[in-house]
């Protein structure tokens, strides 16, 4: 992730977009970045990981409203502390429930 | 990677099928679709054990009804699943082989033949990889290099543990396994190849839904296509629903009639009910094209011959239920890609049974009427694709190919058990891999210090209603009071669809983790390296009764040139009691090959022809002496149409007596 210090939209910078893309700018975004970054293209695998959790949050009008509403605050509880672990937390969702014994 | 220099080598791509494989290579800036040794392109899934030796492929399934015990097909109905499966106990009982447990917690199942004598038992990967190799070899005779590498195509609703599955047996066979690619995903590439190339590359996207229905699966996938990146939406299936299934439905059509018409039961007579199914198989086919079809067989059981006149339209009403059940997947599809059916501008028909008429209209039908794409051929486009795949990973072909991408997706969801027995997604199906997700968990008691993590794939909400893939522990988490500890669980699943889970705490840091595949029911490296060394054994069996057979093929080449030579000397040339000998000694070879031929191996074979060689050797010197002069005119009046070197003799039909004679000592 590029820039963790503002940090606020991680999602825009991974698509290189501006916060007011549309649906076909984000698509076409997506598509670019994806080729570059592939692994079949000799791409890393975590980049493109990453590009592909953007598109799929920016891709969905639902989720992409509520990231606009919060921004990276959505994935994350408290600040990050470095760009690795914001990159972390936004692959990370919610609590997930408690785990048992055997 | 790359070939060393001194020996190149190609990757292949391979349409491992239920009923029939196909290979093709990325070659010279296009596709070739390579045929097999029987001048098929596509080779049936077939292995037979005989007495003597182990068949492949077409060969296989030629003796079937004479060895219906010891000849396997369907391993894609068995692989990556247990024994105890209710599909594998309800299939169990169709198959003429035997199919028993391992026996372990595993409940691995097991392929049961005897060779030469011998009880012998296979895992369904080992009968795979015997067909890969198959293709893998037919592959290397048409290039004339080894084949090491290779893409394999599994249908896009396959679960992790037959991807896994069918990755070994690429192993197995000596195959480096490239890449595992969707079967929906690669025919898509060969679609989109064949509009790029009418039409020019597509700068405008396109959505096209691909119905994949072969001989055991059936997937649908629906992909957006635009500047050669093809980005699967969705994907949906049926992992056992195909052609095999309605010849099933043919056949106990048939066998109540035959019950009803002899009062007597087939049903355990294996050799009648091979026979009879594929005289149902044919009967399907017939039926593409034609409203009505006599299924007819000979004696099939106790001496009654068996006859029956099967309408289009009563085969329909057997499967109909299948063929609505297929319409299921489409449009959970389509609602999973968030598309309108209009959007959709193409259906790309793909797998043996789209032939059916009755299939083709339910699904024109669905779409309003709209017209089905048919440009693509149905039964080489997975490999085509799977080539063309082949090429990108290993970086070969043109700049064409090199351009293209693939965005494929993983066909379930996948998760953890959660208290209650709920299971906790966290990759989503339809997710484009490479991806990698994770959540935190905590503990439900209070001291809590290990967690057990099971992992499911499915869409169900309970875990008991999913398909448990493996189970591992997460030990020496510091003691607290519950709901203090966090866990976090990160599922990566990597480009060939298959899943890794790390656990990790995040206190103490302890982690740990499982390749899925490996903990349900996968074969060992250990495993795999037993079978690849028994595979290699094979090699050299099969290589010693491939050589009889070349020998034995070669000889009865050799005799056919002989008899037409023999026809083409008009009696101006050969002598009648030459004639004579020659037909007699062809006669007697005839009749060696009738009866010690069963028997011989290459020597033999080898010396038959060389007998054969020497004795059109003297006559036709015999008549060279007398004609050398006649022949040197003849070739100048045919200079355009047959040149030949000194010393050669041109028959007056075309042939070159060089073809009859050895070389001149």
């Amino acid at each position: 992730m590029a820039a963790a210090a503002d940090g606020s939209f991680a999602l825009y910078q991974a698509l290189e977009l501006q916060r007011d893309a549309d649906a076909s700018e984000i698509k076409r975004c997506y598509r670019r970045l994806a080729w570059l970054y592939h692994p079949d293209k000799g791409g890393d695998p975590e980049r493109f990981k990453e590009i592909s959790f953007a598109y799929e949050v920016l891709s969905d009008p639902e989720r992409r409203a509520q990231y606009d509403a919060k921004g990276d605050a959505l994935f994350y509880s408290g600040p990050p502390r470095s760009a690795e672990e914001l990159r972390e937390m936004l692959m990370r969702q919610g609590p997930g429930g408690r785990l048992r014994v055997g | 990677m790359s070939p060393s220099p001194e020996e190149k080598s190609y990757a292949v791509g391979i349409d491992l099928g239920t009923t029939y494989s196909c290979v093709g290579v990325y070659k010279d800036g296009e596709v070739q679709i390579i045929a097999n040794d029987q001048g098929n392109r596509t080779t049936l899934s077939y292995v037979a054990w005989t007495e003597q030796e182990r068949l492949l492929g077409d060969a296989a399934k030629n003796q079937v009804a004479s060895n219906p015990t010891n000849t396997v097909f369907d391993a894609k109905r068995l692989i990556g699943r247990r024994f105890d499966d209710p599909i594998v106990q309800a299939d169990l009982k169709l198959w003429p082989f035997k199919v028993v447990s391992d026996g372990s917690k595993d409940d691995k199942p097991l392929i049961e033949v005897f060779y030469q004598g011998v009880e012998k038992r296979f895992h369904p990967e080992e009968i795979s990889s015997m067909i890969l190799t198959k293709m893998k070899q037919t592959g290397e005779a048409y290039l004339g290099h080894r084949v090491r590498e290779a893409v394999i195509t599994v249908p896009a609703y396959f679960n992790d543990a037959q991807r896994q599955a069918t990755k070994d047996a690429g192993e197995i066979a000596g195959l480096r396994v490239l890449r595992i690619v969707n079967e929906p995903t690669a025919a898509a590439i060969a679609y989109g190849l064949d509009k790029s190339d009418k039409s020019g590359v597509a700068e405008k996207e396109t959505h096209i839904l691909v119905f994949d229905m072969g001989g055991g699966t059936f997937d649908v996938s629906v992909l957006a296509i635009q500047d050669s990146v093809f980005e699967v939406k969705a994907t949906a299936g049926d992992p056992h629903l195909g052609g095999e299934d309605f010849d099933n439905r043919i056949l106990s059509h048939c066998i109540a009639d035959f019950r009803r018409k002899h009062q007597s039961d087939p049903t355990r007579n294996q050799r009648a009910l091979r026979r009879l199914r594929t005289q149902c198989e044919r009967a399907k086919r017939l039926l593409s094209t034609q409203t009505s079809v006599t299924i007819e067989v000979d004696s099939l059981h106790e001496g009654n011959d068996f006859s029956i006149r099967l309408s289009r339209a009563k085969f329909e009403e057997l499967c109909i239920d299948y063929f609505k059940k297929a319409m299921e997947p489409v449009e959970q599809c389509l609602k999973d890609s968030n598309l309108p059916q209009k959007a959709i501008t193409d259906i790309v028909m793909v797998g043996g049974s789209t032939r059916i008429p009755k299939v083709q209209e339910l699904i024109k039908a669905f779409f309003n009427g709209k017209e089905l794409c048919k440009s693509i051929n149905p039964d080489e486009a997975v490999a085509y694709g799977a080539a063309v795949q082949a090429a990108i990973v290993s970086g070969q072909g043109s700049e064409d190919v090199q351009n293209m991408l693939l965005l494929d997706v993983a066909p379930l969801s996948l998760g953890i058990e959660t208290a209650g027995g709920m299971m906790q997604v966290l990759i989503e199906r339809n997710s484009t891999v490479p991806t990698s997700k994770s959540q935190d968990f905590t503990t439900f008691e209070d001291y809590q210090d290990h967690v057990d993590i099971s992992v499911y794939e499915g869409e169900r909400a309970m875990v008991k209603d999913n398909n448990f893939l493996g189970k591992f522990t997460l030990k020496d988490i510091p003691k607290s009071l519950r709901g203090v500890p966090k866990i976090q669980v990160t599922f990566t699943i990597d480009t060939n669809g298959i899943l890794q889970v790390r656990a990790e705490d995040a206190k103490s840091q302890k982690r740990s983790e499982i390749q899925i595949a490996n903990e349900k029911g996968r074969l060992t490296q250990n495993d795999i390296q037993k079978m690849l060394q028994e595979a290699e054994k094979y090699k050299g069996e099969d290589e010693i009764s491939k050589g009889d057979m070349l020998a034995k093929e070669e000889l009865k080449v050799y005799m056919q040139r002989f008899e037409k030579g023999i026809q083409d000397l008009d009696d101006t040339k050969l002598q009648r009691e030459d004639r004579e000998r020659l037909e007699g000694k062809l006669a007697d070879a005839y009749k060696w090959l009738e009866n010690d031929g069963l028997k011989a191996g290459k020597p033999e074979f080898d010396g038959k022809q060389k007998e054969l060689q020497a004795v059109m050797n003297t006559v036709m010197l015999k008549i060279n002496r007398s004609q050398t002069e006649f022949w040197d005119q003849q070739v100048v009046h045919h200079e355009g149409e047959k040149t030949i070197d000194k010393g050669g003799f041109i028959l007056h039909c075309g042939v070159d007596i060089r073809d009859l004679i050895e070389d001149p000592q």
